[in-house]
């Protein structure tokens, strides 16, 4: 019996001494982050639409005629942009966002007398080839940006208010710490599930863990990212629409000159108008109507009476 | 021994079992097993090894003048969208078993390099569903694999049960012609295996655009009851028009009936019109689009969305005669 005794003892405190009275614990030491507001207060949401084949010109001329990237960014100011680097591929198929776009909104942001532009995307699959073959990543270096790639240290768990879907769900949260403005730069392109890939989609990139589970309801996804994203401004590139086959593209053909540069403080006002370029009804496309009704912008772009411009 | 005694032994020996299963079970601890909060792992691909000869042929795959970029990525169905995003859905619905993908640099000139896309979709049939619902209509056809075409940055083709692609970082000639090459390469390390839908040799060949042909092995036009369907497109004077025809096991007539109830559903209304050689066909009109279905034997077809009626009753019987023609 003493035997006996001793033995239920032993493992006794063999299991007292591997209980963890905490379980699990990759929470406990990461605190829950939302993004702040980043639109600029009291601005009229503004729109601009310019025609042309040259995107830093078409680009420049478009912020120009949001008021001049003055109006956005101001001495001091610590700047993210959200590219879409979600393939490693080549700059041709605009499945991603053209480095030539990227270098000259940084390099506009530090005339603006930026202290610092930041880059950032969560490509999931090798993201230091979708940032090396897509060039981005050459053009932040050359264009005095800093580049930040996603690792996991920089993931920190975050809600939308009011969502359904971002709950807890980890946020590459790092380089927006001590940032004050935040630009989204978005290819327009078709998208297989959701039906076009724009500005409102682009915050997707920001989703870390395994984010395809959104796929099954993409566009109340869209919406949230909407809601959880409130940028200063957004630019939708339509240079070169891809049309067909998104959102990877593969084929020149797939593309489109609509030689489209679209800059706007209000997202789905731009998406609104991105839906017409790649010919889809907004009706075929009720993440726009659903950003809407939640608050994001409008729908109805003519309402915020474009400035169209043609270089 | 006394009978305490081994039982003390009996106790010990499975508590320590009990606790070598929790040490092993808690060394693999993953964090999203358990929570919402997930963490970026920094691997490329995925730890896929299940892939079978000849799916491996990327590992030792090569052409003169090009060099590897790095190593073979391979993908199975939860991760693909990891690698291709929102286009997964249209392979992990076709079937999807597997993709490998490799990248080559031409070994002078770097920034000048192509990549291999080789998804395994378990069935020919399937092959072909995610081959016709991308063909870029724009495509020169190509000879060096079946159902090959060339576009000005990349090659298109499938083989049996495979689906290519190999696109090029730069739209030039030589650069298709080395796309081409690879293609010819890959062809090679497998018996060539041309594959048509059953589907096509109810379709009439006249006025016919050619490349047009798309299998959508389910839900065609959002109606779930739908077998695989073959759409194609037909060029009559001008008007492009879709066709749809399939194949069932069984009589077509029910099914007919239940898409018209579905269209009915969703806002079509039946218009009065009248198609003599075809017994029983319905027309339809939604949002100012024709719609015209029939049923012969187990075969059931029509047209979907037609801007202009006229068109579409001109064209339905030629259709309809092909497809009650085909043995």
């Amino acid at each position: 019996m003493a035997k006996a005794g001793v033995a239920v003892a032993a493992a006794g405190g063999l299991g007292a001494l591997l209980y963890d009275s905490l379980g699990p614990g990759a929470r406990k030491n990461i605190a829950a982050v939302s993004l702040p507001d980043f639109s600029i207060p009291n601005l009229a949401p503004k729109m601009a639409i310019v025609s042309g084949s040259d995107r830093k010109a078409t680009a420049q001329k478009a912020l120009e005629a949001l008021g001049g990237i003055g109006t956005f960014i101001k001495p001091g100011d610590r700047v993210l942009i959200k590219v879409n680097a979600a393939f490693a591929t080549p700059p041709i198929l605009s499945a991603t966002t053209h480095p030539d776009l990227v270098g000259e909104v940084i390099t506009l942001c530090l005339k603006a007398g930026a202290a610092e532009v930041r880059v950032t995307d969560n490509p999931i699959n090798d993201a230091a080839s979708c940032f090396q073959l897509t060039e981005i990543g050459r053009a932040v270096e050359k264009s005095g940006g800093r580049l930040y790639m996603p690792k996991e240290s920089y993931f920190a768990p975050a809600s939308v208010n009011g969502g359904e879907l971002i709950r807890d769900w980890p946020l590459l949260y790092e380089p927006f710490k001590g940032v004050n403005k935040l630009i989204g730069l978005t290819p327009l392109k078709d998208h297989h599930r959701s039906g076009a890939s724009m500005t409102l989609k682009n915050w997707y990139g920001l989703l870390g863990g395994r984010r395809n589970i959104f796929h099954q309801d993409i566009h109340n996804i869209i919406k949230e990212l909407g809601m959880m994203a409130r940028p200063t401004f957004v630019i939708l590139d339509g240079t070169m629409a891809m049309m067909t086959n998104g959102p990877t593209g593969g084929a020149i053909s797939d593309l489109m000159a609509a030689n489209l540069m679209i800059a706007s403080t209000d997202p789905v006002a731009a998406d609104a108008f991105g839906a017409t370029v790649l010919e889809r009804k907004t009706a075929s496309l009720p993440f726009i109507r659903k950003a809407a009704e939640a608050g994001c912008g409008t729908a109805d772009y003519e309402k915020l009476k474009p400035a169209r411009f043609s270089i | 021994m006394n009978r305490e005694t081994l039982y003390s032994i009996i106790i010990i020996i499975v508590l320590c079992v009990i606790a070598a299963g929790m040490l092993i079970v808690q060394g693999r601890f993953e964090p999203q097993d358990f929570f919402a909060v997930e963490f970026q792992k920094d691997k490329p691909g995925s730890q896929v090894k299940q892939i079978s000869p000849p799916d491996d042929v990327l590992s030792a795959f090569a052409i003169d003048g090009y060099k590897p970029m790095g190593e073979k990525e391979e993908f199975n169905e939860e991760n693909l969208s990891d690698k291709i995003n929102g286009k997964a859905d249209l392979y992990l619905e076709c079937g999807f078993v597997s993709m490998a993908s490799r990248r080559f640099a031409d070994i002078g000139e770097p920034s000048r390099w192509f990549e291999i896309y080789f998804y395994n979709m378990g069935e020919p049939q399937n092959a072909y569903a995610v081959y016709s619902q991308q063909r870029r209509r724009e495509g020169k056809d190509s000879s060096v694999a079946p159902l090959a075409y060339t576009v000005e940055n990349a090659v298109f083709f499938m083989n049996g049960k495979y689906y290519f692609e190999i696109v090029s970082a730069e739209a030039s000639d030589e650069m298709v012609l080395t796309v081409e090459q690879a293609a010819a390469a890959l062809m090679k390390s497998m018996p060539p295996e041309p594959f048509a839908p059953q589907e096509l040799s109810l379709l009439p060949e006249e006025n016919r655009i050619k490349g047009s042909e798309k299998l959508f092995l389910k839900n065609a036009f959002g109606f779930d009851k739908f077998p695989p369907v073959l759409l194609a497109q037909y060029n009559l004077n001008g008007d492009e028009i879709t066709v749809f025809i399939a194949a069932l096991e069984e009589d077509a007539k029910p099914l007919m009936v239940e898409y018209v109830k579905f269209m009915k559903e969703v806002g079509a209304t039946e218009t009065a019109d009248a198609i003599p050689p075809i017994p029983d066909a319905v027309v339809m009109e939604m949002s100012g689009e024709t719609e015209i279905v029939f049923a012969h034997g187990n075969i059931l077809g029509g047209i979907h969305a037609a801007a202009k009626r006229e068109s579409a009753l001109a064209l339905i019987p030629s259709i309809y005669e092909k497809a009650k023609n085909t043995k």
